[in-house]
């Protein structure tokens, strides 16, 4: 139903809106209105028709409105409030000869403010180079967009290997593949050229084909004569310089373990740093079918195999033929559907790793978290810049009222607002270069990248301008449209709008106290949060270093078993226990850590058939090994001389095999690897070698059968008492070393330090942690330190007031702290449960986690409290030890 | 039709010529100059207002509120002795306009 009082009081408000009516000109049009509307009744129309026609004939509100502007305004420029304002670039200058003069009058606060910004945006701009860096590998290929990784999904967890003849039947198979190639890795192992001798790590052998699909360009020799036969080499350039130098490598012949000659064919340019897996040199597929060092059946997972499709493809369609082919061809595991293949494209791999083995080291996780950190950083920085610039908003607001009157609309005092704040980050992005200019090369230690500062590259001052455009708008956005808001009227008033009654307050006012607390508080959370995940990941290392294997004084140094180290392994044995440093000396018939292949062809007495699956790992060793480990007995005994007959018939395992097997009283028990019974003697303890991010797995001992010439896996522990001086230690090791052997250079490795190097992500994650956390809460306190000393500035005379009236100095100092503590409690408790939640997550991650203890949350809430109190408190303490006859002659 | 300029220097002498015959309220005033201009005014009502707001702050006219029988409120404006004055030489000024221009266009008969 039409309610024509109702529709009249809503056209008078509609007029109201506008300040050119007052209340005897809105009388005369409403009743022009009720004129024209009985009108309308007499034409026939109804209640709403003759509404609307009357309303229509009098006009729009804002057109009658600027005929009255009109009328009352001498002035042509003069525009009403509701139409928007001509702009005049006279005022920039004086905007910014405000700004400047602001600055002058309160360098402090300005100073905190681009002090803030520019350790803000140095953080932000290193962490966008390092996300840009770690999100741009593998970019550089050619065909990028088209190749892609075979990975497998197994019921044990993802892989990106694959069988030998799976890659050339791809090719041959699948249309859509337009080539295929497989890769492996090369264990290290030394390349000599006449007196040059040197260990190498990173060499593949790989079908021709790897030069097609990636790019990697040869600068010298030709693919196809290099892959034509199987003991040809492609070096990259610099290790090509470093074997010979000047000379034209070329033809030339590099003997490989000082026993198989290699020719050089082909010289290529060195694998850019941002490429998922690298390589010195590469050996072509051939060598590993004249040599077979891997199995090369539809069986054996030993290969990765990389694809290039055609621009057009369906992925779904690739994997369901990639399957097909693998089942035509009987590879068993997708045969028993243990398995099946997928793909992974190029640019993917480096951020997601496949399985823990993958080489790859990104983590999206690492790259979302950092990114997050960052904007974090800005936005603590921001807030400072905020709340400094509200807290001065009674003095502002003269300005801002001043400005409206002569006629100023809120657009233009935004503008005028987030100029400033422009300008501000303007002026700090200078000191923000040179921040980074001095944190990139600790930057690039941290991080293991090699980041160069090169302001002029026009991406980089892109990144800058960017950034520092954002953190302006940011930084503006609420002062702007906060102190715009002020009506003129209230300077004339002795209140200012956020201490006026709530009457008064236009729609959706937040009280600036209000604001700067919620911010305070935000940036206390924000600290807290970062300390807290500091300290956790801090105790989960802590936790992951006392577990792991470790000797209280003694240290272990091991060499790899190289040349006549195992065939005269007695010798060097005795040799090496001739100095007094080393008190043992044992052998083992791999790695010190690292991969080993799990087996699950172990039995046992009372082996049921749903323990089939169970995979055990299977190490070799001397019988010194448990004693110069240091590693105790449960039950049993280890192997030991005075036992001859232990050789192919002990067994010793640890306690996870035990319970994985269901043993009870195990010693005794028949226990068999392979075709090999015997009985189990021992019950050792377990021992962390490997990174506690995998749970423990089952292991089994037995007695190794002789160290074989070039068990280039196996190594020997030498056990080096401690307090002895090691250099001495290692000097006779290398003596000994050089006595058998004539090519291989010494090598060594102290077995601590292998262990703790498992953990460097996560030490790196823990610095990085604990830098930002430092950073994040250095510039909440210049900013906590602002507030406190504009607060103090504010209630100078309240404060020589309370003096004179008797007040004590901690008094003083608790009235202009308090404020502060509470914020602090506050983001406490809102900070606790996210970090608890959050790193809960994180710590899944691993089998082996801290529980987060309340204590951890005690202690980072004081931290935070204290140098919050500390910071206040020094400003506070000023403030209240000043002479109250000064405070109040002040003016 | 009448275009806007021409109607905004011609409501002050069509007003004060209106209320010469006697003194009415906003809305008769302003039907009697759509009438006049034979309904090819461009304005809406509405605009007309402030004009008669401006002449009164000029003293041509003077106001005063009157309840009208049904309880309605209207505003009659009334014109002053001043406003007579103002009105004879806005009377001569438009007739030596119009005497002007029928001048110059009289030796032009093809504009017929």
């Amino acid at each position: 139903m039409f309610d024509l009082k109702k529709a009249i009081s809503e056209w008078k408000r509609s007029l109201r809106k506008l300040e050119s009516f007052e209340d005897g000109t809105i009388m005369e049009l409403e009743s022009h209105l009720l004129e024209e509307f009985d009108k309308q009744k007499q034409n026939g129309f109804s209640d709403e028709e003759s509404f609307a026609k009357a309303a229509a004939a009098i006009g729009r509100p804002e057109e009658v409105g600027g005929e009255y502007f009109k009328e009352s305004n001498r002035s042509r420029l003069a525009t009403p409030s509701w139409q928007g304002s001509r702009f005049s670039p006279g005022l920039l200058l004086n905007y910014l000869k405000v700004a400047l003069r602001n600055f002058r009058r309160q360098s402090g606060y300005s100073l905190i403010n681009i002090l803030g910004l520019a350790i803000g945006m140095a953080c932000s701009l290193l962490i966008v180079l390092w996300v840009r860096d770690e999100s741009g590998y593998d970019r550089f290929h050619r065909n990028g967009r088209d190749i892609y990784r075979i990975i497998t999904i197994g019921k044990n967890g993802n892989d990106f290997s694959s069988p030998a003849p799976f890659a050339p039947a791809v090719a041959a198979e699948i249309p859509e593949v337009v080539a295929a190639v497989r890769v492996h890795n090369i264990p290290r192992v030394t390349f000599q050229h006449e007196n040059r001798v040197f260990y190498e790590e990173n060499g593949i052998t790989a079908d021709a084909s790897l030069f097609r699909i990636f790019s990697f360009p040869l600068v010298q020799g030709d693919i196809d004569r290099a892959f034509a036969a199987p003991d040809t080499i492609i070096l990259s350039s610099s290790m090509a310089r470093k074997y010979f130098g000047s000379e034209d490598p070329i033809g030339k012949t590099l003997l490989v373990e000082g026993q198989i000659p290699m020719e050089v064919a082909g010289i290529m340019r060195d694998v850019p740093r941002r490429s998922h897996f690298r390589f010195d040199y590469v050996i072509p597929f051939k060598f590993v079918e004249a040599h077979p060092l891997w199995g090369l059946e539809w069986g054996d997972f030993n290969f990765k195999t990389y694809i290039q499709t055609r621009p057009q493809r369906n992925e779904a369609e690739i994997i369901r033929k990639l399957n097909q082919v693998a089942l035509k061809h009987n590879c068993w595991p997708v045969v028993h559907k243990t398995a099946s293949f997928s793909i992974q494209r190029l640019h993917d791999i480096y951020l997601n790793p496949i399985g823990p083995y993958d080489i790859p080291l990104g983590s999206r996780t690492n790259v979302y978290l950092f990114s997050l950190i960052a904007l974090f950083i800005v936005l603590i920085a921001a807030i400072n810049f905020i709340n400094l610039l509200t807290a001065r908003a009674e003095k502002r607001a003269r300005e801002i009222g001043l400005r409206k009157v002569i006629g100023a609309d809120r657009r233009q005092i935004i503008g005028q607002f987030f100029g400033e704040s422009l300008l501000i980050t303007l002026l700090s992005l200078p000191l923000a270069v040179t921040l980074v200019w001095i944190a990139m090369p600790h930057f690039n230690a941290l991080t293991g990248k090699e980041f160069a500062l090169q302001v002029l590259a026009p991406d980089m001052l892109w990144s800058l301008a960017a950034i520092a455009c954002v953190i302006g708008l940011l930084a503006g956005a609420f002062p702007a449209l906060y102190l715009s808001a002020i009506q003129p009227v209230h300077i004339f008033q002795k209140s200012i709008p956020f201490r006026s009654s709530r009457r008064n307050r236009p729609a959706g006012w937040v009280k600036f106290g209000t604001l700067r607390r919620v911010l305070v508080t935000s940036q206390f959370i924000i600290s807290i949060t970062l300390i807290l995940a500091t300290l956790v990941v801090g105790s989960q290392l802590r936790l992951m270093r006392q577990k792991s294997w470790h000797l209280d004084r003694d240290q272990i140094i091991t060499i790899p078993v190289k040349e006549n180290i195992g065939p005269k392994y007695d010798l060097v044995r005795s040799e090496l226990l001739k100095n007094r440093a080393i008190t043992n000396v044992a052998a083992k018939d791999w790695k010190p850590i690292g991969m080993r292949n799990d087996t699950n062809g172990v039995t046992w007495e009372g082996k049921s058939e749903d323990q089939n699956s169970i995979l055990m790992g299977t190490t070799q060793i001397d019988v010194n090994y448990f004693t110069a480990m240091g590693m105790e007995f449960v039950a049993g005994r280890g192997f030991s001389a005075a036992f001859p007959g232990d050789k192919g018939t002990a067994y010793v395992l640890n306690e996870k095999a035990v319970e994985k097997a269901g043993l009870k009283d195990a010693v005794g028990k028949s226990f068999a690897v392979g075709e090999q019974k015997g009985t189990i003697v021992g019950i050792v303890k377990n021992t962390y070698f490997e990174s506690l991010r995998q749970a423990l797995r089952p292991e089994v001992f037995y007695l190794i059968n002789g160290l074989a010439e070039d068990s280039s896996d196996a190594t020997v522990f030498i056990r080096v008492q401690g307090g002895m001086p090691l250099p001495a230690a290692i000097t006779h090791i290398q003596k000994v070393w050089n006595s058998v052997n004539l090519h291989a250079p010494f090598e060594y490795h102290l077995l601590d330090q292998q262990i703790a190097a498992q953990y460097g992500s996560e030490q790196r994650l823990e610095k990085l942690f604990g830098i930002f956390a430092m950073l994040a809460i250095f510039i909440s306190c210049m900013g906590l330190f602002g507030l406190v000393s504009f607060v103090a500035e504010q209630r100078t005379k309240e404060i020589g007031i309370r003096k004179v009236l008797g007040a004590s100095i901690p008094g003083i100092i608790y009235l202009l702290t308090r404020g502060f503590c509470k914020q602090v409690l506050l983001a406490n408790l809102l900070a606790w449960p996210a970090i608890y939640f959050i790193m809960g997550k994180w710590l899944q991650n691993f089998a082996f986690r801290i529980s987060i203890g309340i204590n951890l949350f005690i202690f980072a809430g004081t931290l935070v409290l204290l140098v919050a109190l500390l910071t206040a408190g020094f400003q506070a303490v000023k403030v209240a030890r000043m002479n109250p006859t000064r405070s109040l002659r002040c003016e | 039709m009448i275009n806007k300029a021409l109607m905004a220097a011609s409501t002050k002498p069509i007003i004060l010529t209106i209320l010469q015959r006697g003194e009415d309220y906003g809305y008769n005033i302003i039907q009697r100059v759509k009438e006049m201009s034979g309904g090819t005014l461009e304005w809406s009502d509405g605009t007309l207002y402030p004009v008669l707001q401006r002449l009164e702050k000029e003293n041509l006219i003077s106001s005063q509120w009157v309840v009208s029988e049904e309880g309605r409120h209207r505003k009659y404006y009334k014109i002053t002795p001043s406003g007579r004055t103002a009105l004879q030489t806005e009377m001569a000024q438009w007739r030596s306009m119009v005497q002007a221009l029928n001048l110059i266009w009289k030796p032009m008969p093809e504009m017929e």
